[in-house]
């Protein structure tokens, strides 16, 4: 499976995407490079829908992509393979979003800007992450935050679809889409969430999996295949949930709270129960 | 083999034990960083929340394991709670309670907040009789809350519907260890209200308010968390078969009360009853605070398998406390 997960970063005006990945689990996919790929083909678009150039680049990065565009919204990015193996058509789209955006360009219209776009030409599989409510240029996926995918293959809805998520700490859970293809995963916390990675706002991978086999007889570069294996992957990020911030919060304010109070209720409650010393004379 | 005995009874068994619970303290609370796991069925309070911990307190292991159906239970699984059992029953056996006066890591935690207490010239405070009568009942009702709560979870009791998974762990979620213990590993992440549902709303905050409680009710009142303690309370239901004992020969007490003045969580009978053999009392974690104050020779007498180990003597108590007189002060 090729995985490109999130965005490394900005390089002489082109967007790099962190290097191509081999593997179906985001802890140990391992780096692609050229030689792993099957006659790969890029496709890079703007928000606006209009295919960008991209490049498939070994550099001291690695195995990367870049593309130019400065356009705010969601870049789609897909490599896709085809090659016949045996008498099975392997069709496989590694998917990512890369969201860009400057405040400075204003927010004008975010819900429309962050949207999703399909490219049936091109792309013959597409997992969709559903927007959610409210969605704007600044959203970014917790642990705790309900998200939906839809499996599309050829515009249609993919229904009875194996469809597992796996998060970068090595959660995984798979579910079957049901009849508009689409599935629903609620993020668990991570357990092992620590104060530092809360600290510096790290940024996890999750990997979304599709894998559909069907019948049906073709010719590919003259070879005949049976079957269509469509195998696709999706990966974004996520961050360490906002309330895990508020929830250390309150506790400290809980502990110190009751701290307080307790201290201030023993020394009232000492101080209420001292007897002052008076001395009395007995006139005898 | 007199000399030894002499010398054992004449030592200071405070300034051991002060050392036994440095050395166990870094074992339980830093252990696992050396690869340290003594067992996952220990009679004390090694948090398994504190990620370095050396051992695991046995009632943790308990309510994952009650958390079964009951034809689980019933079935070769119960097997295997009834070895764990075994193995807390064996570690406990030995040293009998105290392994909450010498080990347990949460009680070390009380004895160094109430030197830090005294250091600071602050008073302690004492229950009343009849405060410390009620006080001691809820540690029973916690022991009754963390076994019975894991099978309601895990089955219908009288057709009612089962329990949420949210309430679980029942103890460790309200205990103020889980809170605190971590904290010496610098991992704060149980320093946590969780919203995520009402049963973790309600237990973690009450886990928190816990762990205030505690760091302030231990700096007024010494031990005071062992009060309250389900361990303590599991493991009372056993110390009468256990082989470490604190005897009492009723003929030799002068009633002077010197043991009940030392005695940290404040247990009377120590000091007042004169017809039982065995002193272990309910709330007692054999610290031997009371074997060292007492000035009647073998009056108090710790025995291992009725093989003496220590006794009260009134040279030992001379030579502990430089007085002249037999009648301690209080603290």
């Amino acid at each position: 499976m090729r995985r490109l997960p999130v965005i490394y970063g900005k390089q002489h005006q082109a967007n790099i995407i962190q290097w191509i990945r081999s593997g179906k689990l985001p802890e140990n996919s391992k780096y692609a490079d050229q030689y792993d790929l099957f006659n790969p083909e890029l496709f890079v678009f703007d928000p606006n829908g209009n295919r960008v150039n991209g490049k498939l680049v070994n550099n001291d990065l690695g195995f990367v992509v870049t593309f130019p565009g400065s356009e705010d919204g969601f870049y789609s990015i897909y490599l896709v393979e085809k090659f016949v193996n045996n008498d099975t058509l392997n069709i496989r789209v590694a998917k990512t979003e890369r969201m860009n955006h400057s405040c400075r360009n204003g927010h004008d219209k975010a819900l429309v800007r962050v949207q999703p776009k399909i490219y049936p030409k091109q792309i013959p599989i597409e997992i969709i992450r559903k927007r959610v409510t409210g969605e704007n240029l600044h959203t970014v996926m917790h642990p705790g935050n309900d998200v939906t995918f839809q499996v599309l293959i050829k515009e249609a809805p993919c229904k009875n679809g194996n469809v597992q998520m796996s998060t970068h700490k090595g959660w995984v859970k798979s579910q079957t889409t049901n009849n508009k293809g689409e599935v629903s995963f609620q993020f668990v916390q991570d357990d092992n969430t620590n104060i530092k990675e809360l600290r510096q706002r790290i940024t996890f991978n999750y990997l979304i999996h599709f894998k559909k086999t069907i019948k049906q007889n073709g010719n590919f570069n003259d070879k005949h295949y049976n079957f269509i294996t469509y195998i696709s992957t999706f990966s974004d990020n996520y961050r360490p949930s906002q309330m895990l911030y508020s929830s250390f919060v309150w506790a400290l304010f809980v502990i110190i709270g009751s701290v307080l109070t307790l201290t201030a209720g023993i020394y009232i409650y000492r101080k209420r129960r001292r007897v002052e010393y008076k001395e009395i004379a007995l006139n005898e | 083999m007199n000399k030894i005995k002499t010398y054992i009874d004449n030592a200071n068994v405070s300034r051991f034990r002060f050392w036994v619970q440095l050395v166990t303290f870094i074992l339980f609370v830093y252990g696992g960083y050396w690869g340290i796991s003594i067992s996952q069925n220990l009679p004390i309070f090694a948090c398994p929340y504190d990620h370095a911990t050396g051992g695991t307190c046995y009632l943790i292991s308990l309510q994952h394991q009650l958390h079964i159906t009951w034809a689980n239970l019933f079935s070769w699984r119960g097997v295997a709670i009834l070895t764990s059992f075994g193995t807390f029953l064996i570690f406990f056996l030995v040293l009998n309670k105290a392994w909450c006066g010498f080990v347990c890591p949460v009680g070390t935690l009380q004895d160094w907040i109430t030197k830090l207490r005294k250091s600071l010239g602050i008073r302690f405070s004492r229950y009343e009789d009849s405060t410390f009568k009620y006080l001691k009942v809820i540690k029973y009702i916690f022991l009754l809350w963390l076994l019975i709560v894991p099978l309601a979870i895990a089955n219908s009791f009288f057709g009612l519907p089962q329990m949420s998974h949210d309430w679980f762990p029942p103890f460790c979620t309200i205990c103020p260890t889980r809170v605190i213990m971590p904290l010496f590993t610098g991992d704060v992440s149980q320093l946590i209200i969780d919203f995520s549902s009402t049963p973790s709303l309600i237990m973690t905050t009450l886990g928190v308010l816990a762990a205030g409680l505690f760091l302030t009710g231990s700096f007024v009142k010494k031990r005071f968390f062992c009060l309250f303690c389900p361990m303590s309370a599991l493991q009372y239901l056993f110390s009468k078969i256990a082989f470490l004992r604190l005897n009492k020969d009723g003929n030799k007490c002068t009633k002077c009360g010197n043991c009940y003045r030392v005695c940290d969580v404040g247990i009377k009978e120590i000091a007042d009853d004169i017809t039982s053999k065995n002193i272990v009392k309910d709330d007692c974690m054999l610290c031997l605070k009371c074997v060292e104050a007492c000035p009647e020779d073998r009056c108090l007498e710790v025995t291992f398998l009725k093989f003496p180990i220590i006794s009260a003597t009134e040279e030992g108590f001379f030579k502990r406390y430089g007085t002249d007189n037999k009648e301690l002060k209080d603290e």
